[in-house]
């Protein structure tokens, strides 16, 4: 071989390496930021999951503690309303009772009888304010009558003042061994504790 | 022979020259390979970065901002419909609480 073929090989083969080391270089180049990418992009993938799902329990949280609280809310403004009847209602008998009209009187009359009716005896003692004393006392001889139609027989009645605010009576049997609490506030405090809910119905309509 | 010497020189010479551009590619090599390896560690960098998020972020604020307006809007309407409904029957109703209040069983 000559000098000059040899010179050319050595060019050849240096050029081969070096074209060689590059390439390998740029492939390998190559393969590292592509890797990157991928781990990249599974990572980002992982944490927009994550993220999305942080963020979606965190937005339910949130929606239902509103509405939980709205709905609290309108239970409170049903409760309301239905308190404002109850007063309304209360407020309205209190009056008729202050008044003392014939309406009042009737209702006198017939409290003391229904306490009379449920009542085991024929003696009794009929409670009520210093306000009512005088018209029960009046009417004692017609609820006598009514309770002896009702099957009562003669009964006999002494009525005693007493603390009774709204006004109505209570009903005693003789020793107070039974007692038929029939004062307004009594009935008032049954009233609102059963008629609650069908208040609210009447205000609001069925279902609500 | 002097001719032999001088060819061998400049056969070594070739070789050395050789010698020194594999050395130079493998430098560029090793710059290519730092270059990458810099580049892999920026898009990583990139990837953990948490402001990358802020719009989706900002996305799902919005969204449960406009749900919550949504249960609001729906609690101010049922709310109306209670009052009205409740001005509507309130004398009813008191009616109803006076009557059970007087209603005596004889």
């Amino acid at each position: 071989m000559s000098l000059l073929e040899l010179k050319a090989e050595i060019d050849r083969n240096t050029d081969a390496e070096v074209s060689k080391i590059l390439e390998n270089a740029k492939l390998e180049a190559a393969k590292r930021v592509e890797g990157a990418k991928v781990r990249s992009e599974a990572l980002r993938d992982e944490q927009k999951k994550t993220l999305r799902r942080n963020l979606d329990s965190t937005a339910k949280a949130q929606l239902a503690v509103l509405r939980m609280n709205r709905k609290g809310e309108l239970l409170k403004l049903r409760r309301q309303w239905t308190a404002r009847v109850l007063e309304e209602a209360e407020k309205r008998i209190r009056k008729l009772a202050e008044e003392g009209g014939s309406k009042y009187q009737e209702l006198l009359s017939n409290l003391i009888l229904e306490g009379i009716i449920n009542l085991k005896g024929q003696k009794f003692i009929v409670e009520s304010n210093s306000r009512d004393l005088e018209t029960v006392t009046k009417c004692l001889s017609k609820i006598s009558e009514h309770a002896a139609v009702k099957g009562k027989g003669k009964v006999q009645c002494e009525v005693r003042p007493a603390k009774i605010d709204l006004g109505g009576v209570i009903v005693s049997s003789e020793g107070g061994a039974q007692q038929y609490n029939n004062s307004l506030a009594a009935r008032f405090e049954a009233v609102s504790q059963n008629l609650a809910g069908e208040v609210q119905r009447l205000l609001f309509g069925v279902g609500d | 022979m002097a001719t032999d010497i001088e060819e061998l020189k400049e056969l070594i010479e070739k070789e050395r020259a050789s010698q020194e551009r594999i050395r130079e590619a493998k430098a560029q090599a090793d710059n290519i390979l730092k270059n990458a390896r810099e580049e892999a560690e920026l898009i990583l960098r990139t990837a953990e970065s948490e402001h990358q998020w802020d719009e989706l972020k900002q996305a799902a604020e919005e969204a449960l901002s406009k749900e919550k307006g949504t249960v609001d809007e729906d609690y101010e309407r049922q709310v109306s419909s209670l009052e009205t409904s409740a001005k509507q029957n309130f004398e009813r109703a008191v009616a109803h609480v006076i009557d059970a209040m007087l209603r005596v069983k004889l």
